[in-house]
């Protein structure tokens, strides 16, 4: 039993998108504009000279209290006993409410399959064995930080408990697991 | 922020057509009710359970493997608090429902042992009649619930697609009324103008109910979170606009009202030219089913995911 959580750094984030690479490689996920399980958005603040520019690397929060679990027909969707919310491809219709409810636009349609998927933080291909996921592994800045929120001497728990990396939209009350730490605003 | 684009004209032909055919039914079976009628209403029953049933295939064919919608009955990890079982179990009942009284009345029928039987009419009539209503219903809370867009998570809305598909049911049975009366000996069409004139007064006061509704949600939206704000914003001066203002508010609402209107405080002679006297609300009833199906693809449209930029 985990509660598998990811800190996004966004200091250090430099929008290269080795993330997607490596998620798209590691994943096989379907290769279209937008439809793929991890996103850098980028975002700019202030006006000309003080600008600054901003990369929030974005995947599946994992809430606590997921959405798409809730509004899921056939119970394709569903949180399993580490935290990680995964679809089963099995027993998913594709009707696309879980895309609608998600306030996070983690989910997409594989046409290919006809089904719904999502990041799933790289589950059974490596956290069970061990690893970091592709994308945590891969990042060159260290911008993105996984580990177990259950596990008081790792980086998340410290980084999330003490008020330094927060959650988005936490008035939804989804409960994310992915935190982000306070961008540095240019004074 | 970003608009949803997950569910587009399918969705919105298939929550349009339940509408339409869930309110034809509460309308048909109240027509046989109130006025003792079996000659329409059990056209009228029968038209509404065909929209259903093809709205129907619309949401299965929306889906990303139409082959497995039986899951949402017979999936091994049924979530019967999703809004899409419970729904399609009230589509299920409904057609059931529908299919035994549309047989029990519709003279179509008359070799099924049922038929004829008032009891089951009786029965099953008032039962699809009350899932008609609940299929309206369930469409508009469908997308109600979504609580991450904020302007479909407003009771404004179901109510809005309750009036919206009431409206347009009382249309199937008024057309199925005009077909009807043309085709019914001189003598008859007195009556067949009568209901005319009857439903064009259910539907002038739907609709006005529905504009009350309609204005009642742009106004209070307009003023509410930043998403819904916008999405208004997108209704009144965005792409939307012509589809909105034009088809919805005044093809689809305010001319069809005053058409009926007209109708009903017009002169009721000559009411054996059903054809012909009947045409204006006819013409006002394509118009109200037209705009209904635009209002519920503006609303589908205009879904705007929550905003939310870096901490």
């Amino acid at each position: 039993m985990a509660k598998y959580a990811m800190v996004m750094d966004t200091r250090s984030c430099i929008g290269c998108g080795a993330c997607i690479a490596a998620c798209d490689l590691e994943n096989d996920t379907e290769w279209r504009d937008g439809r793929r399980r991890t996103h850098v958005p980028e975002f700019f603040f202030g006006e000309f000279p003080n600008v600054t520019r901003v990369f929030v690397p974005r995947l599946c929060m994992h809430c606590e209290n997921p959405p798409c679990v809730t509004v899921c027909p056939t119970g394709a969707s569903y949180k399993n006993e580490d935290g990680v919310v995964l679809v089963h491809h099995e027993i998913c219709i594709g009707c696309k409410y879980c895309i609608v409810a998600c306030p996070y636009l983690a989910r997409y349609l594989d046409e290919r399959k006809g089904v719904i998927d999502k990041c799933t933080f790289c589950y059974d291909n490596r956290v069970l064995q061990g690893r970091q996921p592709a994308c945590v592994e891969t990042c060159v800045g260290h911008a993105r930080i996984f580990g177990d929120l259950e596990d008081p001497n790792s980086e998340v728990y410290k980084l999330a408990k003490s008020g330094v990396a927060v959650q988005l939209r936490p008035d939804l009350l989804t409960e994310p697991k992915v935190f982000y730490i306070r961008r540095a605003v240019e004074e | 922020m970003i608009f949803q684009d997950a569910w587009g004209w399918y969705i919105a032909i298939y929550l349009f057509l339940g509408g339409m055919g869930g309110g034809g039914m509460l309308a048909s079976y109240y027509l046989a009710k109130k006025a003792n009628d079996i000659k329409v209403t059990s056209k009228a029953a029968l038209l509404s359970l065909i929209i259903v049933v093809v709205g129907t295939l619309f949401l299965i064919l929306d889906l990303g493997r139409p082959e497995r919608f039986y899951l949402v009955f017979m999936s091994p990890k049924l979530n019967f608090g999703s809004m899409i079982t419970i729904g399609s179990m009230i589509l299920t009942i409904f057609m059931i429902l529908g299919a035994l009284y549309v047989t029990a009345i519709n003279d179509w029928f008359k070799f099924l042992p049922w038929y004829g039987s008032e009891k089951v009419a009786d029965i099953t009539g008032f039962l699809a009649a009350a899932f008609g209503f609940l299929v309206t219903y369930y469409t508009g809370v469908l997308i109600g619930i979504v609580r991450q867009i904020p302007i479909w998570h407003t009771p404004a809305l179901p109510l809005l697609f309750v009036a919206s598909a009431l409206s347009t049911g009382v249309v199937a049975v008024m057309w199925t009324n005009v077909a009807v009366g043309i085709r019914s000996p001189p003598a008859e069409r007195k009556y067949h103008y009568e209901y005319c004139v009857m439903l064009s007064k259910w539907d002038s006061a739907l609709i006005a109910i529905e504009l009350l509704i309609l204005f009642t949600y742009m106004g209070m939206m307009i003023q509410g979170p930043i998403e819904a704000s916008l999405a208004v914003n997108r209704l009144l001066f965005g792409d939307l606009s012509l589809m909105f203002i034009v088809g919805v508010v005044l093809m689809g609402l305010a001319i069809p009202f005053l058409l009926e209107y007209v109708h009903i405080m017009g002169e009721h002679k000559e009411t054996e030219k059903i054809g012909a006297r009947c045409l204006m609300p006819v013409i006002a009833g394509i118009l109200v089913v037209i705009g209904g199906l635009l209002l519920r693809y503006v609303v589908l449209a205009v879904g705007a995911n929550t905003v939310f930029l870096p901490p």
